[in-house]
């Protein structure tokens, strides 16, 4: 009985993403048909500029790797309840103090990417506090306090990265900073393609992820404050402790995509990059999609990364802009946020007498979601 | 920067011009707080229809279908919202960060496909919204500067505010809207039918939205830029919380922003490096905000967990 | 009281209600005469909220009919069952805080000046009311702050502006103070007087004594009888709702130990000018049971919480073993020897989105042998959950299910599993049987009983008075907040009980 149990319970969360990933590939195909291509053809352009032949599948997993990481990061903090969306703004800060760091700390190189590395990780990690801070004291809404911090975060970076730390190198047309000696960079895997260790680091960051949230007390405690909070007070819960610790380490990991950006790719801070590429609303989306579960970022990652490598190469070969990966993502979390529709009705059917257990008087719901 | 009175005239009127944007999404921010809809996808119904106006204006050339275009689409996509999140009982923040991809997304798309070109958009064949002559007070140029240069639409935002401000508090239908806020069970056992008035309020704010998108490009230079909105549905947002949800308390949060916005815009040309003004109306936000959440603590009308 | 057939107001017959396998309605039938006051009565789980929720078109029957005077009717939502006459005044009050009085009673049905709301008309209508059925009420108050006595009485106004002839009060007294129940009957009395019938679901007996014309008695979804109040008394009442005479529990004799908790002068001030606890003392010994009778809503919530750590406390000290943990974290609270089965099981005993394994470890996971330096042992925990569940009879298809999938009796007896399983010196068991079938129940007394064989300290605060006389070592009443009495076993009877925690009596004391 329990294996299939198992297997039904693994269909079924399977059968939902793999709906909502039905539906948006039909509006995927409305948006094409209006640039009169033909769907099928494009799709098959995609696919093979996501994954057909060596060249394309590194790149998805080299675009893939910030996203595995920012995934991650939202997904720890979305599973406890504590929904930010500020991914964007720690990434920049990552890359940014990675790169500042690395290019202005004396030493030996080993020694540069350490203080680099865990300069980022700080900076993240306090950037983050910041508006669990502001949830704390003043209850101010997480969207709210870190979707104005990621602008923030844009603009200032933009400042110090245009007036201070400017590349000038080169025809200074780029807001950039110098780049990084070779012998701080990541190695790629795979000579001659973009494929770096980042990749390796962060399929080592999701194990290490599920292993923390599924394994260790600190894991549980989130997942329990996530379900209900009054229930971990009282079981002797601190839900302070718990966002403190979950928010910095959401904001530490989403730093770190940044770190590997700067490391593995462009070997310095590029303004505006990460923005571009929407890393962390695409690491957001594999969170959302894949219901916070480790492997699943993984998996969603790889394919929302080949939707955006493959949305890219036809836009180069096809009338069809990029944009069109966007519109499939967009359309993907949309349809997915309705698959509380499908629980709602499977779990009505098998339990729909009424239960007389809890204390009478009003119970009034107030606040927004935290 | 001299201060005399010609220039604080200047700065009154493009405060008044960067309010009138955010007023309209604010004010159906602060209906959709009313109803305990948290709908972050404001954003991309003001880029709806913002895009949606010049669109039409690129076709038909006509200020009165562009307008109407606008707030048709923007009211699609409200539609398509509200059913997500109150049918669906999708989780409202997933709901509207993907509308917010998704028309993010479509905009870019759809521009180089109609315009041909992905950054901006702009010609001299496009009609503008229609400034209301301030002729008249050419004997005061302190008031003409003041007042020049405003649509009729930006007049709309004020007025708006103030049929709002009387649909909720005197009227029966605002009476039940503002119940469904409070206690959503109670009323639909009540027999009211909450989900269709949160499904309506939401769409209500979409048309608000796509009338805000309008003023983005058809108020001042007729254009489109990709993202144009910059996440002002975002702060519009901020000022629907910060204005209490009220309507006129709306117009003095929106206006704090308007003025924070135009104040960055005139630091712009000074000294202060113009990356870091434009954060100003951003980081204004969220001090706002903590202030305005300070001050509703310590009167015990926020609970502290 | 007319008891003749001409006067048969309300006549649902042979209602069968089934939701799946449960049968909560078996073949029904009810009367109601014009002008009467019904009390349908019977113990959690009897079907009489069930059969309530049809006549106000909450759920429909599987089959059966309804008859209003003489007419058939197909009640399909609560719109309908108001339409007809029939109002409910529920357990969950249906207000909206900011709103004053008057938008409350008129919500839904608003007097209109065209598009506008009439808020005058309102308030005179209220006016109107409030004077007509001697329902004391200030038409603009704000519902915001009020006593819940007093709101009770916004929705009792509410269900006579909208006309109703037939007034449900169901399960009323449950939150209210002695006053407040006290006044309430008194309401009914007068409503009946002016002609409306009401029918009263409860299980409190001597309520239904006191303002029933007639009782219904319901168990196990049957209807058992029919009686006239006048004709009988509390304990044939008693015998018919639960079927058989309660057998007293055979305790064991045991010489009381050291305190293992002592409360002295605990003072809890709350918002305003009453006092939520005032200088309270109690104690409890090794191998005691101590009981705190009380209509719920005089404090026992607050006390056990500031036990436990979960609310501050604004004097006095409380005592484990020793040391005073007055105001310290929950966490401590546990250290120093303390655990808890709660109040409300779904509020704090359990996450109902989390596994029944994630439940069941809460409070034990930190221990050595079922996770070492924060990583947890997952093959002890398995085993460590699989064995309370097994030990405590807890009916589950495994432990990996959600915690929503387990009854109401299972969940709390997951609870109580847990928290006996704890070990520790003290339990505070606070409503541990309330909304349970009589088998939980029983299971969970015997396990209260044994954990005192063993040598621990339970306090046990119920507003089930059966309950705390039965398992009782002593018996402190609390009643506003304070102690009004202390008791041995035996030393006491029941009446006396409920005089005091009705606020009455002198106040008896050990020496």
């Amino acid at each position: 009985m329990k294996s299939s149990h198992r297997i039904k319970q693994l269909a079924v969360s399977l059968a939902q993403p793999a709906m909502a990933l039905s539906f948006a590939l039909a509006v995927g195909v409305l948006a094409i048909l209006v640039t009169k291509e033909n769907p099928l053809t494009v799709y098959a352009a995609m696919f093979k500029g996501a994954f057909g032949g060596k060249y394309y599948f590194l790149t998805t997993l080299t675009r893939a790797t910030p996203i595995i990481i920012c995934g991650l990061g939202a997904a720890i903090a979305w599973s406890s309840n504590y929904m930010g969306i500020g991914g964007e703004g720690q990434m920049i800060v990552g890359g940014f103090f990675c790169a500042i760091i690395g290019l202005n700390v004396p030493g030996p190189a080993w020694f540069k990417v350490i203080c680099a590395v865990g300069g980022a990780m700080v900076a993240g990690g306090l950037y983050s506090l910041l508006s669990a801070w502001l949830l704390d004291r003043f209850r101010m809404s997480l969207a709210i306090s870190t979707l104005m911090f990621n602008y923030a975060a844009q603009f200032v970076t933009m400042h110090f990265t245009a007036n201070v730390f400017q590349d000038m190198t080169g025809d200074g047309k780029l807001t950039q900073t110098l780049k990084l000696p070779q012998n701080m960079r990541l190695n790629r895997l795979v000579e001659g393609y973009s494929l770096h260790w980042g990749f390796i680091v962060a399929v080592g960051l999701v194990f290490l992820i599920w292993f923390l949230m599924n394994r260790t007390s600190f894991g549980y405690e989130s997942r329990m404050s996530g379900f209900n909070v009054n229930f971990c007070d009282y079981g002797g819960i601190s839900s302070k402790k718990v966002m403190y610790g979950m928010l910095a380490l959401s904001g530490i990991i989403c730093a770190l995509a940044g770190v590997g950006e700067v490391l593995g790719v462009q070997y310095r801070y590029v303004h505006n990059t990460y923005v571009s590429s929407s890393y962390a609303w695409v690491g957001l989306n594999a969170a959302l999609i894949s219901g916070y579960n480790p492997i699943g970022i993984l998996i969603t990652s790889i394919i929302l990364a080949g939707i955006q490598t493959g949305g890219a190469a036809i836009a180069r070969s096809t009338s069809v802009p990029l944009e069109i990966s966007s519109i499939i993502q967009g359309c993907i979390t949309l349809f997915i946020s309705a698959k509380i529709m499908f629980n709602f009705r499977r779990r009505r059917k098998a339990h729909d007498a009424p239960d007389k257990g809890s204390v009478a008087g009003s119970i009034s719901v107030k606040g927004e979601t935290r | 920067m001299n201060f005399d009175v010609n220039y604080l005239a200047v700065v009154f009127n493009s405060t008044v011009r960067m309010t009138t944007p955010i007023l309209f999404v604010a004010l159906g921010s602060a209906l959709c707080n009313r109803v305990f809809i948290f709908n972050i996808g404001l954003e991309g119904m003001m880029l709806v229809g913002a895009f949606a106006s010049i669109v039409a204006n690129f076709y038909t050339g006509s200020l009165i279908l562009s307008v109407l275009f606008a707030m048709l689409s923007s009211m699609l996509v409200a539609w398509i919202a509200g059913i997500f999140m109150v049918k669906f009982k999708g989780a409202m923040l997933v709901v509207g960060v993907s509308i917010n991809v998704l028309i993010s997304g479509l905009t870019t798309f759809l521009m180089q496909i109609v315009f041909g070109s992905k950054g901006a958009y702009v010609s001299t064949k496009l009609v503008s919204l229609t400034k209301i002559d301030v002729g008249f007070l050419k004997h005061t140029p302190i008031l003409q500067t003041m007042f020049g240069s405003l649509t009729y639409l930006d007049l709309g935002a004020f007025l708006v505010a103030v049929v709002m401000n009387v649909f909720l508090f005197r009227t029966v239908t605002g009476f039940r809207l503002r119940s469904i806020g409070i206690n959503k069970p109670a009323a639909e056992s009540l027999g009211i039918k909450a989900d269709r008035l949160q499904i309506l309020t939401v769409v209500f704010s979409g048309l608000l939205s796509g009338l805000g998108g309008c003023l983005l490009t058809m108020g001042g230079v007729t254009m489109f830029a990709q993202n144009i909105t910059a996440g002002r549905g975002f702060i519009a947002m901020a000022a629907g919380t910060l204005g209490a949800a009220h309507p006129l308390g709306v117009i003095a949060s929106s206006a704090f922003f308007g003025f924070a916005q135009s104040m960055a815009n005139m630091l712009q040309n000074t000294s202060i490096s113009s990356q870091l003004t434009m954060a100003l109306p951003y980081v204004a936000t969220v001090v706002a905000l903590a202030m305005y959440n300070f001050i509703q603590i310590k009167r015990g009308l926020i609970v502290r967990n | 009281m007319p008891n003749d057939d001409t006067n048969v107001m309300l006549r649902m017959e042979h209602i069968v209600k089934c939701y799946g396998d449960l049968v909560a309605n078996d073949d029904v039938y009810l009367e109601l005469h014009a002008g009467e006051i019904l009390a349908v009565i019977g113990e959690n789980g009897a079907g009489k909220t069930t059969l309530m929720k049809i006549l106000y078109g909450m759920e429909q029957p599987s089959s059966g009919s309804i008859y209003l005077n003489g007419k058939e009717l197909h009640i399909k939502n609560a719109s309908q069952a108001i339409a007809s006459g029939i109002g409910m005044v529920q357990q969950h009050f249906m207000l909206f805080d900011p709103f004053t009085v008057a938008e409350n009673v008129v919500y839904g049905r608003e007097p209109k000046k065209g598009l506008y709301f009439d808020v005058k008309k309102a308030n005179s209508i209220i006016e109107e009311l409030s004077l007509r059925y001697d329902l004391p009420l200030d038409p603009q108050e704000k519902i915001q702050g009020m006593p819940v006595g007093l709101r009770q009485r916004v929705e009792i106004l509410k269900v006579l502006y909208q006309n109703a002839d037939i007034i449900i009060f169901d399960e009323p007294t449950a939150v209210l103070t002695p006053q407040e129940v006290h006044e309430l009957l008194g309401t009914m009395k007068h409503l009946a007087a002016s002609g409306k019938s009401i029918i009263i679901i409860t299980h409190k007996l001597n309520e239904v004594m006191e303002v029933a014309d007639r009782a219904m008695v319901m168990r196990a979804g049957k209807h058992i009888a029919d009686v006239d109040i006048k004709d009988t008394d509390i304990e044939e009442l008693s015998f018919m709702m639960v079927g058989r005479h309660l057998v007293k529990k055979s305790v064991p004799m045991i010489t009381p130990g050291e305190d293992v908790l002592r409360i002295e002068n605990l003072h809890v001030q709350g918002n305003g000018s009453v006092s939520l606890i005032d200088n309270l003392s109690l104690h409890v010994a090794a191998g005691e049971i101590v009981g705190i009778a009380g209509v719920s809503g005089n404090g026992q919530s607050v006390l056990e919480k500031c036990i436990f750590g979960l609310q501050k406390a604004d004097g006095g000290s409380i005592v484990v073993k020793g040391k005073d943990i007055c105001n310290h974290t929950v966490d401590e609270v546990r250290s120093a020897g303390v655990s808890m089965i709660p109040e409300d099981r779904y509020i704090w005993g359990s996450a109902s989105a989390a596994t029944i394994m994630e439940t069941a470890i809460m409070a034990h996971y930190k221990k050595p042998g079922l996770s070492r330096k924060g990583v947890l042992d997952m093959q002890a925990l398995k085993k460590f959950a699989n064995g309370i569940v097994n030990e405590f009879s807890v009916k589950t298809d495994g432990i990996q299910l959600r915690t929503s999938s387990l009854s109401g009796g299972n969940a709390q007896k997951l609870i109580a599993a847990r928290e006996i399983t704890q070990r520790t010196p003290l339990l505070l068991a606070c409503e541990p049987t309330r909304g349970v079938d009589i088998g939980a129940m029983e299971f969970i007394h015997d396990r209260l009983i044994q954990k005192r064989t063993e040598g621990d300290a339970v306090l046990l605060i119920s507003s089930e008075l059966t309950e705390i006389m039965e398992l009782s070592d002593r018996i402190y009443v609390m009643y506003g907040g304070r102690i009004h009495g202390e008791f041995t076993r035996g030393n006491v009877r029941e009446e006396e009980l409920g005089l005091l925690m009705v606020g009455g009596g002198h106040h008896e004391k050990l020496s």
